[in-house]
């Protein structure tokens, strides 16, 4: 689970001519982000109370800790935050038990917004009030912003330089086919019902073939699968 | 402000989308942009992929890859406006939301919820995907690599960021050699 820590050394390496985009690294990184978690998850809750964790929880006692916290979470976040997060909450800061983090997971993903962004809201809430949302918030936000700002700063003094464009370019090409392969891991653990692959292929058509807007599509679409979920489940 | 600013048409168009950002950020990226450079045309669809590709390599979440899309608009005002009107509106639902955080996750209906919308964001993440790619691949060398990047992502664990260097480095490769 440790993950993100030890690999930002050989970033700036020479990675050898390659004709397929095969990573060079060797440091494993669970999901980053899932927005659907393994069913396993729900039932890991009721779980809670019986299970003791290894470790004596120990929540953050000041804002400072909560901002110094989610501020490692964004810095750590390279490639995705998710795996930076649990590595901070729960091993390192020993913030919360591993079903606590779960559950606090599930309604973040649930929620719009982002995953970290929301779980930083809601556990500085939950712990410290509104100082404490407001602490958490700010630490997640604060250095990737400093960086986002430095980096397009360096965009605009050398954005138009053919090797950055082409380089930049070539990013972006395997920036679609991350997001595309974030989005079929994540299919890899639906359940391969009917519905499901109709839910999927429908919103799939609906936004990148037939470009419908996005809040049509997310207003027909949630109401339609969560009630074929619960019928489902009823059956 | 008048109807016209350019801030006003950012803070309106990236907080109206934020709400519907179901399963985070990247569900809404094929209407970001629409937004800003079908719409607006406040950048290329090159200047689009290749300001998604840098922020995606910055640490963060995923979210403030538009922030990067707000400085080229307007600077750092830009960058404010639109990380605000992207953040905010999820930030205040999860806020009160989370205030009722043990009844919620504990109610009978949560499960259905969530296996609800697993199979939406599958949809919504692959078609975002097929619209970057089609911003983005401009010949076969990024099609490979698109492919390529699409299907490590989705059968390996290990941490994509480096794919993002991979396939950089191959674009850059390929346009030194005169490959298209």
């Amino acid at each position: 689970m440790v993950s993100d820590l030890n690999k930002s050394s050989s970033t700036h390496g020479s990675t050898p001519d390659q004709t397929s985009p095969v990573p060079v690294s060797d440091s494993p990184v669970p999901d980053a982000a899932s927005p659907s978690a393994p069913p396993s998850s729900n039932s890991s809750r009721s779980a809670s109370s019986s299970r003791a964790p290894t470790a004596p929880v120990a929540p953050p006692a000041r804002a400072l800790d909560l901002f110094l916290g989610f501020l490692e979470i964004g810095l750590y976040g390279f490639g995705g935050v998710g795996a930076s997060a649990r590595y901070i909450i729960i091993d390192k800061r020993r913030w919360m038990n591993p079903e606590d983090y779960m559950a606090l997971m599930a309604v973040s993903q649930v929620l719009p917004g982002g995953n970290i962004i929301n779980a930083s809201v809601i556990l500085g809430d939950r712990f410290l009030g509104v100082r404490g949302a407001l602490a958490g918030l700010a630490g997640i936000l604060l250095a990737p912003l400093c960086i986002i700002a430095l980096l397009g700063i360096l965009y605009d003094h050398f954005g138009t330089l053919p090797w950055v464009q082409a380089v930049a370019l070539g990013g972006g090409a395997a920036a679609a086919g991350l997001i595309i392969g974030t989005g079929l891991r994540l299919g890899r653990s639906v359940a391969p019902t009917l519905t499901n692959i109709g839910v999927g292929l429908v919103s799939f058509v609906a936004l990148g073939l037939l470009k419908v807007p996005l809040p049509i599509i997310v207003g027909i679409m949630i109401p339609a699968s969560i009630g074929l979920a619960i019928w489902g489940h009823r059956r | 402000m008048s109807e016209d600013s350019p801030f006003l048409r950012m803070a309106i168009g990236f907080g109206g989308l934020s709400l519907f950002s179901v399963g985070g950020a990247l569900s809404i990226l094929s209407d970001v942009h629409k937004l800003v450079v079908d719409q607006y045309h406040w950048m290329s669809d090159a200047d689009f992929v290749r300001i998604f590709a840098i922020a995606q390599i910055a640490p963060g979440p995923n979210m403030l890859s538009f922030s990067m899309m707000g400085w080229r608009i307007a600077g750092l005002a830009g960058l404010l406006v639109v990380t605000l009107s992207a953040v905010a509106p999820p930030t205040l639902l999860a806020f009160f939301v989370g205030r009722g955080f043990e009844r919620f996750s504990h109610a009978p209906w949560f499960p259905a919820v969530k296996l609800g919308l697993g199979p939406l964001v599958v949809g919504l993440y692959t078609a975002s995907g097929v619209v970057a790619a089609q911003a983005a691949d401009d010949g076969v060398v990024a099609v490979l690599i698109t492919v390529g990047v699409a299907a490590y992502v989705t059968f390996s664990r290990r941490n994509p960021m480096w794919c993002l260097l991979a396939g950089a480095i191959c674009g850059g490769l390929a346009a030194s050699v005169g490959w298209h």
